[in-house]
């Protein structure tokens, strides 16, 4: 097996195999033993030590993210439909609490899902939704705030950090978001939403009483893991999660492009309309 | 110092690989290796791009992202009457597409559709399980391709290693499918060469060369890269096209 470790050692630090071990076969295994398996601990440490950072040593997160899922379809896991891959749930225990009028709600939404969803109609698809939808967003990241621009109808999102909410209760279709830093996490409290958005397109909802805490957590150079906490107890009868990773896009010419939804609907209408019947 | 020295001592220098700056990393990267020594490409792996529904530089429609084209200089050499036959492909799109039909995407069209793949590496072959349509696609590496014209929707596919590449020459495919839903074609005279290499520990550079004499004057290039999907619990799942395009004709009527 040291041949095989020695192997394994040097490709892994890319190193050519001509530099062999003057010391021979002790010299081969201590060394191995340093540098092979690192303890959990020390791992953890050269992970965090790895992390890009701001000026202000906060983890950066600045940068183009996209998910890699159908959630913004169903959080759920869920069978394909045309044009849709299936998907394996994001919610934590696959199962939503809804109160017994929400759950008989939900499955009407369901079942008229194709026109009642809001995002058919190009209504901001509201907050996590939006961090799900299959476009790229851009994170800016300022010491004061965070903005996040979406290429989904060129949403803009202001994360305002170290400050109270507004008082007050104006409605927001993106809700109110607040920022502060838990260790290396940013922690996202938003709320004063309407009840005019939807969690998916399949039919999971929630009220004006939506509270969010959205966790961002780089993991990686080119992952965040994005975790959420929602509560709204009109609606749910406790708090419940979803969790997935954000990729950083690496195309090396990538940034953000636009979709006007209502120029694509008004499109897409009149083509429909132009076809014989 | 002697030089020679310095990167001795610095190559045992014991810093955890995980605690290398990502710049030095992305710079020169070595990927693990599977037991026969040959860099592991093996996981679930799927683009972040619209090139599916066109290589090129494109805006968004609906329900579909803008993007920027894949294509090296965005432009794609085709002779004079093929251009007007992609102009008229274009134009009928959303019904001549083959894919519309459920047909086998090609290649390289399947690696880029928006599905997860999986990647299988032996000792005198490399699998591939698409969840799109549950194709499936084996290239040896240990033989020529078949002598003879039996044609294949996904090409006859044969591998080498060049360093650390993976080079996938494919051909005998038939003039079935197209590159994109904006209606780039080729014909059986298809000359596929892919190339999987290993720039990270979750990213594949995926750059493929297009021959195609009967289509194009030159050959011409397109590159991407792949991601490895994160999420804890994934797994290949199903697209059972013709199925879902049933349920959907179902649900018009």
């Amino acid at each position: 097996m040291l041949g095989r470790g020695q192997t394994s050692l040097a490709l892994l630090r890319g190193q050519p195999m001509r530099y062999r071990f003057a010391d021979g076969f002790l010299a081969a295994v201590v060394l191995i033993a340093l540098t092979a398996t690192p303890s959990a601990a020390q791992t953890a440490v050269a992970q965090r030590a790895a992390l890009p950072r701001t000026d202000d040593g906060k983890p950066d997160l600045s940068g183009v993210w996209q998910v890699l899922s159908t959630a913004a379809w169903d959080l759920q896991d869920h069978q394909a439909a045309l044009g849709v891959p299936a998907g394996q749930g994001v919610v934590e225990g696959n199962d939503i609490p809804y109160q017994p009028w929400a759950l008989a709600k939900k499955q009407e939404n369901l079942k008229n899902r194709l026109t009642a969803d809001p995002e058919t109609k190009c209504f901001l698809p509201g907050v996590p939704r939006i961090t799900y939808m299959p476009y790229p967003f851009h994170i800016v990241q300022t010491p004061t705030h965070v903005s996040i621009l979406y290429e989904y109808l060129h949403a803009a999102r202001n994360v305002f950090m170290n400050v109270e909410h507004l008082p007050g209760s104006i409605e927001w279709f993106m809700g109110d978001s607040r920022g502060r830093w838990e260790g290396d996490t940013l922690v996202v409290d938003v709320k004063d939403f309407t009840n005019q958005t939807w969690l998916d397109r399949a039919g999971n909802f929630h009220s004006e009483a939506l509270h969010l805490v959205e966790r961002y957590r780089l993991v990686g150079p080119d992952h965040i893991e994005y975790e959420v906490t929602v509560e709204d107890p009109k609606v749910f009868t406790r708090p419940w999660k979803m969790s997935m990773p954000l990729y950083r896009r690496k195309e090396k010419n990538v940034r953000i492009l636009e979709y006007e939804c209502y120029a694509y609907v008004h499109e897409e209408e009149a083509r429909r309309a132009a076809v014989p019947r | 110092m002697n030089s020679a020295i310095v990167a001795v001592a610095v190559s045992l220098t014991p810093v955890p690989v995980a605690g290398q700056a990502p710049a030095a990393r992305s710079q020169a990267y070595t990927a693990p290796r599977t037991p026969d020594g040959r860099p592991d490409l093996q996981g679930i792996w799927q683009v972040l791009n619209t090139a599916a529904w066109d290589i090129q530089d494109h805006h968004a429609q609906l329900d579909v992202p803008a993007g920027q084209g894949v294509v090296e200089g965005n432009e794609i050499p085709y002779q004079p009457w093929a251009a007007a036959k992609k102009k008229e492909n274009f134009a009928n799109r959303l019904t001549a597409d083959p894919v519309r039909k459920c047909y086998l995407p090609g290649v390289p069209r399947i690696t880029y559709m928006p599905y997860p793949f999986q990647i299988f590496q032996t000792a005198n072959s490399v699998v591939i399980i698409y969840e799109y349509v549950h194709a499936v696609r084996t290239i040896y590496t240990d033989r020529p391709h078949l002598p003879g014209h039996i044609d294949f929707w996904l090409g006859m596919s044969r591998g080498r290693w060049e360093g650390d590449t993976l080079v996938v020459d494919s051909i005998d495919f038939n003039d079935q499918t197209w590159f994109d839903r904006a209606g780039n074609f080729h014909s059986d005279a298809l000359h596929v060469v892919e190339r999987y290499t290993r720039t990270g520990p979750d990213h594949i550079a995926y750059e493929v060369t297009i021959e195609d004499p009967k289509v194009f004057t030159r050959p011409w290039k397109m590159s991407m890269p792949l991601y490895r999907r994160q999420e804890k619990n994934v797994q290949i799942l199903d697209y059972e096209c013709h199925a879902l395009e049933e349920q959907a004709e179902g649900r018009l009527k």
